[in-house]
């Protein structure tokens, strides 16, 4: 199974991904890893008319303790948590109840 | 789209349509057809192969995503057609495969396990392999391939 036809863009900054989403509207989507909008797409539950790639923008995927709490990039993927550190239900708590 | 991709050290260069997935351009491109298709729905593991050397679902990813990056599939891992791979030879040794369908991508996700985590205990091989479907084995003898190949790379 395939996904239904598209066009593919690539951006290499986040100036040039905001700015090809403001030219493609609602008819572009952003591509990370994909692994759930292909599956969805294969299936025609999204039919996206283009595809904007946002794979490579390494500076969107960090872990970052900034004091007050935890800033994590939207690109970080599962697998980059610190190994063997679980999530901080404790710290995420105390956020939720500011 | 104009792809161009490094196949277990060879380049491979294409035009394909946008939509192309990885293990098809892998497949039919690349012409090397041991990475299977499975499910389709980056559910069962068949199709994973190292992306610059982390596993990924190649029937989830687009070929585009991988221009310009290196790919490495079930046919790169030994040194010359005439070996095996440790972690191929170990899959052999303790009967990790029955029908054979899942060894392509048990095998990838094994050899990214293992350049992680060279001594995995058995619950972290079970979860590493948690993304790979076997209908035949019952998991327990490629658990143990898993842990034999970690063993013969250590030294000592």
């Amino acid at each position: 199974v395939i996904p239904a036809p598209f066009t593919y863009q690539r951006a290499w900054s986040v100036d040039e991904a905001l700015d090809l989403a403001t030219r493609g509207g609602d008819d572009a989507k952003f591509l990370a890893g994909g692994h759930s909008l292909l599956p969805l797409m294969k299936l025609r539950l999204a039919v996206p008319e283009i595809l904007i790639d946002i794979g490579r923008l390494r500076e969107l995927s960090y872990i970052r303790d900034d004091g007050s709490h935890i800033a994590v990039g939207a690109l970080t993927s599962h697998h980059d948590r610190p190994a063997g550190q679980r999530p901080a239900p404790a710290r995420a708590r105390r956020r939720a109840d500011r | 789209v104009k792809v161009t991709v490094t196949v277990n050290g060879s380049q491979v260069a294409a035009e394909v349509a946008d939509r192309t997935l990885l293990v098809h351009f892998i497949r039919e491109q690349a012409h090397l057809t041991a990475t299977n298709v499975g499910c389709d729905t980056s559910s069962c593991g068949a199709c994973t192969v190292l992306l610059d050397g982390q596993s990924v679902k190649s029937c989830t990813v687009l070929a585009a995503q991988a221009d310009g990056r290196t790919v490495q599939t079930v046919e790169g891992l030994a040194s010359s057609p005439d070996e095996l791979h440790p972690v191929q030879r170990a899959f052999r040794a303790e009967h990790a495969l029955q029908c054979g369908f899942c060894t392509p991508g048990m095998v990838m996700a094994t050899v990214s396990l293992l350049a992680e985590n060279a001594d995995p205990t058995e619950e972290e091989v079970r979860t590493a392999l948690e993304g790979n479907l076997c209908r035949c084995t019952g998991y327990h003898n490629i658990v143990r391939a898993v842990l034999a190949a970690a063993s013969e790379r250590r030294p000592g």
